[in-house]
C-alpha cells in the first residue's frame, strides 16, 4: 500500500501535472508493473512495451481514479488489462524465446547452470501456454503474492472464480511438468 | 495442489527489478495534456472533412434514388419519353410484365385516356411507368417491386402504397383524379 502510506498528496500532485510526483509514483510501482508484465508475457521486450503502456495510461487517467478501490488494485488492474490486450494484439510465434535466450546466454562450460536454465525454460513455457485468464491469475498470485480476494478485485470477478482459475492452472501445470519431476529435474 | 509446484512457481515467477530505461520510455511515450490537445487540433479538421464528405454522399445518394413517390413527381415535371405508345390496357400490362417484371391490372372500364408506358431503371431495379391523361391533366402510375429501397405503407389511400410484392406511386396535378385509373367511381 505504497500510496496509502504516503497519503493522497502524490496522486493529487500527479493530477496537477507535477513531474516529480510522476517520477515518485513511477518509482513506487515500476518493479511491480514490470514484474507482472514480464511474468505474463515471458518476454522482456514485450514486458517493456506493456509496462510503458501501463504507466502512460496510468498518468493519462490518474484523474479518473476515484478511490473506490485501493490505488494498488487500480494499478494492478491497469497492468492486467494491458497484459491481456497485448496478448490479443500479438500472438507470439516462439513462446519460449526468453527461456531459449537464457540457455544460450549461459556459459558453455557450466553444464549445471545450463540445465537449471533449461528447467526454468520448461516452467516458463508451461506457464506461457496457459490461457491468458488463467495466466494472469497465476502471475498475480505468485509474482505479487496477492490474495484470492485481491486478485478478484483486480480482475473484476468473484473469489470463487479466482480459485477455480488457479485450480485449473495448477492442474494444467502439473500435467505439463510431471515428466520433469519423474526425472528428478528439480534437484539440479 | 502439490507443494513442489507451489514452490517452483514462487521461485520461477518471482518479482524482478525493472530496467532503468523504462522511465525514459515512459517519459517519451507519455502524452501531456498539451500533446493531447495538439493531437485533436491536427486530426479534428480531417475528421470534420470526412464527416462532411459522408454527409454530402448520403444526401446525393438520397437525391439520386429518393422515394418512389418523389420519383413519380420528378417524372411528371420532366418530359415523358414513352417506350410504348398505346391506349390498350391489356397491351400495356403485358408489355410492363415483360419489360419491367411488374403486374399492372388496369380495369377495362377506366375513365382515363391511356398514353403508354416506359421502364425506368434505378440501380438494379426496374420500375414500370404508366402514363395517362385524366380531366386534361397528365398523370403517372409508377410500379416497383417491394423491398430494397422502395418501401411504402401498406395502407391504400395516399399517393404511395404497397400492395402484395409491389409498391405503387401516383403523380398528378390533381392527385385524386389520378386514382380514377383504377377507381372509376371517384
Amino acid at each position: 500500500m505504497v500510496v496509502e502510506e504516503t497519503g493522497r498528496e502524490l496522486i493529487e500532485a500527479c493530477r496537477r501535472g507535477e513531474r516529480e510526483a510522476f517520477r515518485a509514483l513511477f518509482d513506487a510501482y515500476r518493479d511491480r508493473v514490470y514484474s507482472v508484465a514480464l511474468r505474463f508475457s515471458g518476454d522482456s521486450s514485450a514486458a517493456m512495451d506493456i509496462a510503458q503502456d501501463t504507466f502512460v495510461k496510468l498518468f493519462d487517467c490518474i484523474a479518473d481514479f476515484r478511490g473506490e478501490a485501493s490505488f494498488d488494485t487500480w494499478v494492478y488492474r491497469l497492468v492486467a488489462n494491458r497484459c491481456l490486450d497485448h496478448r490479443r494484439k500479438t500472438r507470439r510465434l516462439f513462446p519460449i524465446t526468453e527461456g531459449l535466450a537464457a540457455v544460450l546466454r549461459a556459459p558453455d562450460n557450466n553444464l549445471v547452470e545450463l540445465l537449471k536454465q533449461e528447467f526454468r525454460g520448461h516452467v516458463t513455457a508451461a506457464v506461457d501456454q496457459l490461457p491468458p485468464e488463467l495466466r494472469i491469475a497465476v502471475v498475480l498470485r505468485y509474482t505479487e503474492g496477492l490474495s484470492y480476494d485481491q486478485i478478484a478485485e483486480v480482475l473484476s470477478c468473484s473469489p470463487g472464480t479466482v480459485a477455480s482459475r488457479l485450480h485449473r492452472a495448477h492442474k494444467a501445470l502439473e500435467h505439463r511438468l510431471s515428466h520433469l519431476i519423474k526425472k528428478g529435474g528439480w534437484n539440479v | 495442489m502439490s507443494e513442489w509446484l507451489d514452490l517452483r512457481l514462487a521461485e520461477e515467477l518471482r518479482p524482478v527489478k525493472a530496467p532503468e530505461e523504462l522511465w525514459l520510455r515512459v517519459s517519451a511515450g507519455r502524452r501531456s495534456p498539451a500533446r493531447t490537445a495538439r493531437w485533436w487540433m491536427i486530426r479534428m479538421p480531417a475528421l470534420v472533412c470526412v464527416a462532411v464528405v459522408v454527409l454530402i454522399a448520403a444526401l446525393q445518394s438520397r437525391r439520386q434514388t429518393g422515394t418512389l413517390e418523389s420519383l413519380a413527381a420528378r417524372e411528371l415535371e420532366g418530359s415523358i419519353m414513352l417506350d410504348l405508345r398505346s391506349s390498350d390496357a391489356a397491351e400495356i400490362a403485358a408489355w410492363l410484365r415483360r419489360e419491367a417484371g411488374v403486374d399492372v391490372a388496369i380495369p377495362p372500364a377506366s375513365k382515363v385516356q391511356l398514353r403508354g408506358a416506359r421502364v425506368i431503371r434505378r440501380r438494379d431495379t426496374r420500375i414500370g411507368e404508366v402514363a395517362y391523361t385524366v380531366g386534361g391533366n397528365t398523370a403517372l402510375l409508377l410500379v416497383a417491386p417491394a423491398g430494397g429501397f422502395y418501401r411504402a405503407p401498406a395502407r391504400h389511400g395516399g399517393t404511395v402504397w404497397q400492395s402484395g410484392r409491389q409498391v405503387y406511386a401516383i403523380a398528378c396535378p390533381v392527385p385524386l383524379a389520378a386514382c380514377t385509373l383504377c377507381h372509376a367511381s371517384l
